[in-house]
């Protein structure tokens, strides 16, 4: 060996002489550029995937969210578009924002008196209620406090009641139907609202 | 010229001018030939990646991720030593160990580099192979610019050490 390291050593000029067949192979930046590609190809893959299969974990969710309250006891729940409570040949439809909550838990807790086979419910997204319940006739006008104000509702005379007449309600109408009276009462709604929306909503 | 083509030209051109260098330091700081060109390719993967940053120094830039990369190799080496095979494989590994050992002898230079510790090999490397600057392979290793100066001292020293003796070796072996 002819190499020798004294002060004068240029290291450099000998490590050359030494890797002069070390280069690399031909075509490098291309098989380099070529692993980039596949490497963003496999993480857009990787990402859509990912969207996938959450979107097929969250469809199911928000379909049982939405429409897991269910028809119970005739009272019609209408997915995730506007909510029907039926009693007999009334219907009130609901805004999108209320679900039918009968036969669930989140029951409304309004005092008015019922029958379980006569009463429909449903819960608001914002945290109110409304109940719809079927008394025998000719309770109004007598029964009604003095203080309700007679109003129309569609094609039928209607006392609204102010909030504290029904434990729970914040306001309450009483609707006279031909053979039967129809209470409904609300929590969370003012009496104007509950007057726009079941003047909107009965059939 | 597209942007994307732009810079994949910009890239090449850079690839052709410093590939060989960074390959040959690659092959001093790590252990065998295959392991030097995936870390080469690994750090030009790295620098094309970042090439937005690296573009306006790519020497620079690639110093710094193949010392990088080397280091990672070498911890991990640390962590995960090899496992030597069952005393039935040792014959037919000691040819294969033998015939790259005969191919490897050719590079007394960089074997001697290899018995350097890390870093005086890595000043070394960058100094002679990659025509870094001392400031520049201070920044690139991350030390002082005092730490590469008395490193590359020691480092050259202990090459010439080490050199002499393998020389002394190979009179002994073949007199005269």
């Amino acid at each position: 060996m002819s190499i020798q390291a004294d002060d004068g050593f240029n290291l450099k000029m000998a490590l050359e002489c030494e890797l002069d067949g070390v280069v690399p192979y031909d075509g490098l930046a291309g098989s380099v550029i070529t692993r980039y590609r596949r490497a963003i190809r496999r993480r857009v893959a990787g990402a859509v995937s990912v969207v996938v299969a959450l979107a097929g974990i969250g469809v199911p969710l928000g379909l049982a969210a939405s429409g897991g309250s269910g028809d119970a006891a005739g009272t019609g729940a209408a997915g995730s578009g506007p909510v029907l409570l039926r009693l007999a040949s009334y219907t009130l439809k609901l805004p999108s924002r209320y679900r039918s909550s009968d036969g669930t838990a989140a029951r409304c807790d309004i005092g008015v008196e019922e029958s379980p086979a006569e009463t429909a419910t449903a819960t608001s997204s914002s945290g109110g209620c409304l109940q719809m319940t079927l008394t025998p006739p000719a309770s109004p006008p007598g029964t009604v406090p003095r203080s309700a104000e007679e109003v129309t509702i569609g094609r039928y005379r209607a006392w609204l009641v102010a909030s504290g007449y029904w434990r729970g309600a914040s306001s309450g109408l009483v609707i006279d139907t031909p053979g039967s009276d129809l209470l409904i009462a609300a929590s969370g709604l003012s009496p104007a609202a509950l007057v726009s929306l079941v003047s909107a909503g009965l059939s | 010229m597209s942007r994307a083509a732009e810079r994949e030209a910009a890239f090449t051109r850079f690839v052709e001018t410093a590939s060989t260098s960074l390959l040959r330091a690659a092959l001093v700081l790590l252990d065998t030939r295959e392991e030097a060109e995936d870390a080469l390719q690994l750090t030009l993967l790295r620098t094309f990646r970042r090439w937005e940053r690296a573009k306006e120094a790519p020497e620079a830039y690639s110093r710094a991720v193949l010392v990088n990369i080397c280091r990672e190799r070498w911890r991990h080496r640390a962590r995960h030593p090899e496992v030597t095979g069952a005393l039935g494989d040792v014959g037919a590994l000691a040819g294969v160990a033998s015939f790259a050992e005969a191919v490897d002898r050719r590079h007394v230079l960089v074997r001697a580099l290899r018995k350097l510790p890390a870093v005086q090999r890595e000043v070394l490397a960058c100094r002679y192979l990659l025509d870094a600057t001392v400031s520049e392979t201070a920044a690139a290793l991350g030390i002082a610019e005092g730490t590469v100066k008395s490193a590359a001292s020691r480092g050259l020293e202990q090459l010439r050490l080490l050199l002499s003796a393998e020389e002394k070796k190979v009179s002994r072996v073949h007199p005269g």
